[in-house]
């Protein structure tokens, strides 16, 4: 099977093509370093230099975040395009599943928090099983102050790990739980493990994500007019 | 020329496929009217979220009313501003997918040019080349703007509002008289059979422009802010008895007046010596605008176009049936794929 995949819940995006779980091509780029559709003009490049075969791709992937939302809209609505005219499937994975997986394996831990910068002094965090191939969400997404962390994570032998140390790393230092392990630098979702998931999610039966937006957040913080002249 | 047009620039999720640039194979909206009439207005972030989860519908639903296969197509448009930024954003990488896919070229399509260019929809309205020069009115809920069109792409803004929009006005006005939204059509219902003279309102009349104006004509700008603040005040000294006040009737109707007439009163001056006037957008769906501007075309003998009532609100038949004209003028950029949201884009300036 050959997968496509696409991962943008960060300022540092990736593609990969994985066939027959493998990593057979992959590219990544910096936010900073081009325009914010810089990479799309690329991804034309890729398809019409062949290094992207679009025509033999069995499945697209896209991380669905947490993370930044214009770039996860972004990545699913031109996944859309590209899958769209084929009916090609697409496949909703979950950027912080990916991370999980891909620290679980680099550092051999059973259990990993992933956490990121909800701003307003909160972040958000969800805690991963990696033991089998497809990081299993023992602890849902919530957002939480720093100072308030849920009782669940004051668990010692987890691995903590985010995409935003440049912003949140002082923080966790002082919060992260007695006995865990805190992965100090940043690390991203890469598109390579959103492709390998949705292949072995696929391979055992779990249902896509929703190909909207991991939201932590509601969409609006005032209330509707009727509410507010109650 | 096959030409699929994708819209997102506000709260109407759009897609539609335009033949040779006015035959309208299909014109689908999704409107998000439910979801934002809670907050009596748009909220960005909800359509930006709308947008991301029914856009694929809706591409589906116009390939299948146009009744034509994804490799037909000659190319993909798409309106990149102005508009809300996260909304363009979801459009323009969806259409950037499509045209990877089908290996197609990518139009982007300014939002404002393509309300000028709804005039020229459908198998009974002009050639555009049989209008120009003409002066287009845009009034919508984002814009309202007079414009002098020379030509596909040869646009001179003569005069637009210093604040609200005519859609804005339209709003707020149904917002303070309890008529829900969107405000246009609430109050264009409750005006019906009142008297629109009950009530003096101001027409905004402006003197001197802002400075961010310069090179505007003043007599071809509009300002609604002061006629927002004058029902506030009405209001706050004739308090309604409640819901179903029959005063809400006079005084949609002497709202609305205003509107139009604030509109009507720039009409002669922006035409100049020319004697044609298209109206355009979703505020020309209103029926004292058209009723008057009707009169007023008759009274000065210039001739009035008014968009078809299916595309005047903010849809891709107008975003595709201007990138026909676009193809064949130029053929697109090779760098259309770094095509970005612009959501303060303007026009003709």
């Amino acid at each position: 099977m050959r997968i496509l995949a696409l991962e943008c819940s960060t300022d540092v995006g990736s593609v990969a093509l994985i066939e027959d779980d493998r990593v057979a091509w992959e590219r990544s780029w910096g936010g900073s370093q081009k325009g914010r559709q810089a990479w799309v003009a690329d991804l034309d490049g890729w398809v019409r230099s062949g290094e992207i075969p679009l025509s033999d791709v069995d499945l697209f992937a896209v991380g669905v975040g947490p993370g930044a939302f214009s770039g996860l809209r972004i990545a699913i609505a031109l996944m859309q395009g590209l899958a769209l005219p084929v009916r090609a499937p697409l496949y909703g994975v979950s950027s912080g599943a990916a991370l999980a997986a891909r620290v679980g394996h680099d550092l051999g831990a059973s259990r990993v928090v992933v956490v990121g910068d909800a701003r307003r002094n909160e972040l958000w965090l969800g805690q991963f099983c990696c033991d089998t191939g497809f990081p299993d969400q023992e602890i849902p997404w919530a957002v939480v102050p720093f100072d308030r962390l849920p009782p669940d994570y004051a668990v010692p032998d987890r691995v903590w790990v985010t995409a935003d140390w440049h912003r949140i790393g002082a923080q966790l230092k002082a919060v992260c739980p007695f006995g865990c392990r805190l992965v100090e630098e940043r690390r991203v979702p890469e598109a390579r493990d959103v492709g390998l998931l949705a292949g072995a999610g696929l391979a055992a039966g779990h249902a896509s994500l929703p190909l909207t937006p991991l939201y932590l957040h509601p969409a609006v913080f005032v209330q509707p007019l009727d509410a507010a002249a109650r | 020329m096959l030409v699929l047009g994708i819209e997102t620039s506000c709260d109407e999720t759009a897609a539609a496929v335009v033949r040779d640039g006015r035959f309208v194979l299909s014109n689908v909206v999704h409107t998000q009217i439910a979801q934002h009439r809670p907050y009596g207005g748009v909220v960005p972030e909800i359509a930006s979220r709308q947008h991301v989860e029914h856009l694929p519908a809706v591409l589906e639903e116009a390939m299948r009313a146009a009744g034509v296969d994804w490799s037909s197509l000659d190319a993909v448009a798409v309106t990149h501003g102005p508009g809300l930024s996260t909304s363009l954003l979801v459009g323009l990488a969806a259409a950037k997918g499509l045209a990877i896919r089908l290996n197609k070229p990518l139009v982007g399509i300014n939002h404002l040019e393509a309300h000028l260019y709804s005039a020229f929809l459908g198998p009974d309205a002009p050639e555009p080349a049989a209008l120009m020069p003409f002066v287009s009115l845009i009034v919508s809920g984002g814009h309202t703007a007079f414009v002098r069109v020379d030509g596909i792409g040869r646009y001179r803004l003569l005069g637009r509002t210093v604040d609200d929009a005519a859609g804005e006005a339209f709003d707020k006005g149904a917002n303070l008289l309890k008529l829900g939204y969107p405000g246009g059509p609430a109050i264009d219902k409750a005006a019906l059979g009142a008297d629109p003279a009950a009530v003096r309102f101001p027409r905004g009349i402006l003197r001197n422009l802002p400075a961010r104006l310069t090179g505007l004509d003043a007599r071809c700008c509009v300002s609604y802010s002061g006629l927002k603040t004058s029902l506030l005040y009405y209001l706050r000294d004739h308090p309604l008895a409640g819901a179903g006040d029959p005063v809400v009737g006079s005084l949609a109707a002497s709202f609305q007046e205003a509107i139009v007439d604030t509109l009507l009163n720039r009409v002669a001056h922006a035409l100049g010596n020319l004697r044609t006037l298209a109206v355009v957008g979703g505020v020309s769906l209103n029926s004292r605008l058209r009723g008057k501007l009707a009169a007023l075309a008759e009274k000065r003998r210039f001739r009035l176009i008014l968009a078809q009532p299916a595309f005047c609100a903010d849809n891709a038949a107008m975003v595709a049936g201007l990138a026909n004209h676009k193809l064949a003028a130029t053929p697109p950029p090779a760098e259309a794929f770094l095509l970005d949201a612009e959501p303060n884009l303007g026009i003709g300036e």
